[in-house]
């Protein structure tokens, strides 16, 4: 019953909710802070120069170091999954175990580059007197491919298809029609810029039907060893139709050796699920890796005549276990000559450009420039589609 | 800083709580200074490192149009001026900040359009000079002009540069409202009460907003966001992602506001209440007497009565409606869709009055009134959320199945048809439907209202540390 001593009371108990929430909080933290570093972390916020940067800096440190937030935020990733199959921010999940990463899905989702929706928040800008728009990959490759031709270098673009492209099925309750993809557009586009481009998306979705094997795998981003194959043979084959690169043909040869091994999904690992590796398994997959006559694995050239530029589509199987079994391997074995190579992951777009600054020795002795790079990149690319001066 | 951050809750509300209740302050008024000026003087300093966070340098253009509104105000309120002199300090304050939000709420948006002019007539255009948007100006802007008006209509100017200040940069209201005439909280700022009472009323009120952020406004913003963002989604998504903005903007403003009206009850102060079931309006009339209420009487007060309100014909009635609706949209955000979304409300309006403020539909049984007047709410914020005008316009084209659903569409459905939003929207409906509200809830300290408010604040709490960062929608008016 309320009566004003009961009610006096509750007041009384509400504002001691308060104060133990927002006092003993903080409080248990410095306690922790300081038990740990032998200093508070609050002393370092009037130690910096109060500018934004530093303001949130300081303001993302703490949420870091929050002893309550972790141990808090795993047990409550746990329970959305466990009541709802909510996998967290950046997995989606899918049918038959798959998962997916969830720019790959939003990519599809979202407008296509050729509607005005796709540049919003952003401004044109004005390049050699012309009006452009610098959030379009199209003036990023047209730019870097009018510098290497300036070179006499030849430039093949090549967009991989994320999974939800080639496996839309096992996410979508809907229907969806794959035929109309914005990667393929992007490809006609590039092609009547007078840009030369492999369209993976056909090949791969034909051997979907094919192939026994699935070409991506379940719980990954990227594609499976089997994707791998089937994308390197149409890039072989596409590179050996260039003089520079056939000229050089069967330079070297290259044999595949088996080999099985245990790949757990990165968007597993993504979720950041404390259960992740009770709920799903790895998989186990078996990768061809290329070899040379003495059966050492293959290796770049410095002085190679292609020059690969690409992200963690290339490093997958390449630079991970069991190494020289990626695309970059599969394609040198597909044109017989070795390639060199700079690859940066989630950064084709524009930060593999940069890394090429510090290796410009490659660019020298190149022909061919191939630029890979997954195709959410066309709208998720990190750091956009920036103009950048080649080395 | 946001109010549902951890450096909010951990840091800055314990310190300027602890260091206001130590501050000393005088039992009497002598009509000069305010007793509570060096409390005034801490929370006029506490808004400002509050508003420091967002970005520093936007302090600078805060301070300077408190400088300068304090003193318009002091030269308006001295005796014996000339009605001359007085309109000009007038128009001088006005044409200062009104400049302000021109230049950096609307500099970007008048560029844009006269781009897109000269290209139309065949000239090249130019580069858009890019400028910042300082948060929340909008908000303090019209705090700082009420003042000036409420002097020159003949309300006393205050006399301390820290009480003034501490009225526009009053941190619970800083960036998000609700927005105060000065003529609400002058009294205040000389006398208020600091009871247990008032302060536990505060607390309950803080803890029901932070769930209502938290725990609903941000799991339905995914939703909103999905389909929003989509290229074109089907009829049943589009109509689900309109009614996720729905509840978005209910929640996460009303949610803003009620934790306002709580920090404000533990200083002290009584702001005042900005929502009150507007989704149970059977009117759009009546909808605007309950959504945003420091809005709509703001724009009454110092708009659409200056502008002649009802006293000069029907005709004039009809088009002051119209226009203040239409200016209302445009304070929301330089963009050609929030002003369509006002004008959509001030049609209404005006067909409203027209028909004896009563709507077309209002001889339908009363759930019914409800459902039509929430449709009309539900299409018009679709122009508010959407990213332009063709945007809303192909989402309506969804919605009312004349648009193409894009070849993925299919896709958006593993995102937005979860048992957790499907729960979460089921709750949001509840809550709008039911008629007892956070703010009467947050009235009275009792037992049970403390086991209910104080575990969702817990729950919402958990939830906060598993939520990207999240600010409130309103921020970015």
């Amino acid at each position: 019953m309320d009566t004003p001593k009961t009610n006096r009371l509750a007041q009384w108990a509400t504002i001691v909710c308060l104060l133990a929430v927002v006092v003993g909080i903080p409080l248990t933290q410095a306690v922790s802070d300081f038990r740990k570093e032998g200093k508070l972390h609050l002393v370092d916020l009037f130690t910096r120069f109060p500018s934004k940067e530093n303001l949130h800096g300081w303001d993302a440190e703490a949420r870091d170091r929050s002893i309550f937030g972790s141990a808090i935020r795993p047990k409550l990733l746990q329970m959305q999954y466990d009541l709802f199959g909510n996998a967290g921010a950046k997995a989606v999940v899918g049918k038959d175990g798959w998962l997916f990463y969830r720019p790959d899905v939003e990519f599809l989702v979202r407008p296509r580059m050729d509607q005005e929706r796709f540049f919003l928040g952003s401004f044109d800008t004005m390049v050699d007197g012309k009006r452009v728009n610098v959030k379009s990959p199209l003036v990023a490759i047209r730019d870097v491919n009018r510098q290497l031709a300036a070179r006499g270098i030849h430039l093949v673009v090549i967009p991989v298809p994320g999974k939800p492209t080639i496996y839309p099925e096992k996410l979508s309750g809907g229907t969806v029609d794959s035929s109309c993809s914005p990667t393929l557009m992007l490809l006609d586009s590039l092609k009547a810029s007078g840009v030369d481009a492999v369209d993976l998306v056909t090949p791969l979705r034909f051997a979907k039907q094919t192939h026994a094997k699935d070409l991506y795998l379940h719980r990954d981003t990227h594609w499976s060893p089997a994707g791998v194959a089937a994308a390197a043979e149409m890039i072989a084959q596409h590179l050996l139709t260039l003089a520079p690169v056939s000229r050089r043909r069967d330079a070297r040869k290259y044999w595949w050796r088996d080999t099985t091994i245990e790949r757990w999904g990165d968007i597993c690992e993504m979720s950041a699920l404390p259960k992740r590796r009770e709920i799903w398994k790895t998989e186990s997959v078996t990768a061809s890796q290329v070899v040379d006559s003495a059966l050492a694995p293959y290796a770049d050239s410095d002085t190679a005549a292609v020059l690969w530029l690409g992200d963690s589509y290339s490093r997958i199987y390449q630079t991970d276990e069991p190494k020289a079994a990626g695309i970059i391997a599969q394609v040198a074995k597909g044109i017989g000559q070795p390639m060199s190579s700079v690859v940066n992951d989630g950064g084709a777009s524009t930060v593999v450009r940069r890394k090429l600054h510090q290796k410009a020795d490659l660019l020298k002795h190149a022909k061919v420039v191939v630029w890979e790079f997954v195709e959410r990149d066309i709208r998720f690319g990190d750091k956009g589609w920036v103009l950048e001066e080649l080395p | 800083m946001v109010f549902t951050e951890e450096i909010f809750l951990f840091l800055f509300l314990p310190l300027v709580l602890g260091v206001y209740f130590l501050l000393p302050y005088r039992k009497s008024d002598d009509g000069k200074r305010s007793p509570f000026f060096v409390r005034n003087l801490w929370l006029t300093l506490a808004g400002y490192v509050f508003y420091a966070w967002f970005e520093p340098w936007f302090v600078i253009l805060m301070m300077w149009t408190n400088v300068f509104d304090y003193f318009c105000g002091l030269y308006l309120g001295r005796d014996n001026m000339s009605p001359g002199h007085r309109k000009v300090a007038l128009w001088m304050s006005m044409a200062m900040n009104l400049g302000l939000l021109a230049v950096f709420k609307y500099g970007v948006f008048a560029q844009v359009n006269m781009d897109q002019l000269l290209q139309t007539l065949g000239h090249p255009g130019f580069e858009i000079f890019r400028i910042a948007f300082p948060i929340g100006i909008s908000f303090y802007t019209f705090h700082s002009m009420s003042y000036v008006i409420d002097i020159y209509r003949g309300e006393r100017p205050v006399r301390s540069f820290a009480d003034f200040s501490c009225f526009v940069s009053l941190f619970p209201q800083l960036v998000a409202g609700p927005i105060l005439r000065y003529n609400i909280l002058s009294k205040q700022l000389h006398s208020r009460q600091h009871e247990t009472s008032r302060f536990s009323s505060g607390v309950i009120l803080f803890f029901i907003g932070f769930a209502m952020k938290i725990l609903l406004a941000n799991p339905v913003g995914t939703i909103a966001d999905a389909v929003f963002a989509a290229e074109s989604p089907t009829t049943l998504q589009a109509w689900w992602g309109a009614l996720a903005y729905t509840f978005q903007i209910y929640f996460d403003f009303n949610g803003y506001s009620v934790m306002a009206l709580g920090l404000g009850k533990m200083f002290g102060f009584e702001l005042i209440r900005n929502f009150d079931a507007p989704y149970r309006s059977e009117s759009i009339t009546e909808f605007w007497r309950r959504w945003h209420i420091s809005l709509s009487s703001w724009l009454r007060e110092y708009l659409y009565f200056p502008l002649g309100g009802n006293k000069k014909g029907e005709g004039r009635t009809y088009t002051n409606l119209a226009l203040v609706m239409l200016l209302g949209g445009l304070w929301h955000g330089a963009q050609w869709q929030f002003i369509v979304w006002g004008g959509i409300h001030g049609g209404w309006l005006a067909l409203e009055r027209w028909m004896g403020k009563r709507p077309f539909y209002g001889h339908l049984p009363r759930l019914l009134r409800i459902a039509v007047t929430m449709t009309i709410v539900v299409i018009a914020w679709v122009f508010f959320r959407a990213e332009d005008i063709p945007h809303a316009l192909s989402m309506l084209g969804s919605m009312f199945g004349l648009g193409h659903a894009s070849a993925w569409s299919g896709l958006l459905d593993a995102q937005i048809w979860r048992i957790d939003h499907l729960m979460v929207m089921g709750l949001c409906l509840v809550f709008v439907a039911q008629p007892f509200q956070s703010y009467e809830f947050g009235q009275k300290t009792t037992w049970s209202r403390l086991a209910v408010s104080f575990s969702l604040f817990l729950v919402g709490l958990c939830f906060m540390y598993g939520q990207a960062f999240n600010p409130f929608l309103y921020f970015q008016f």
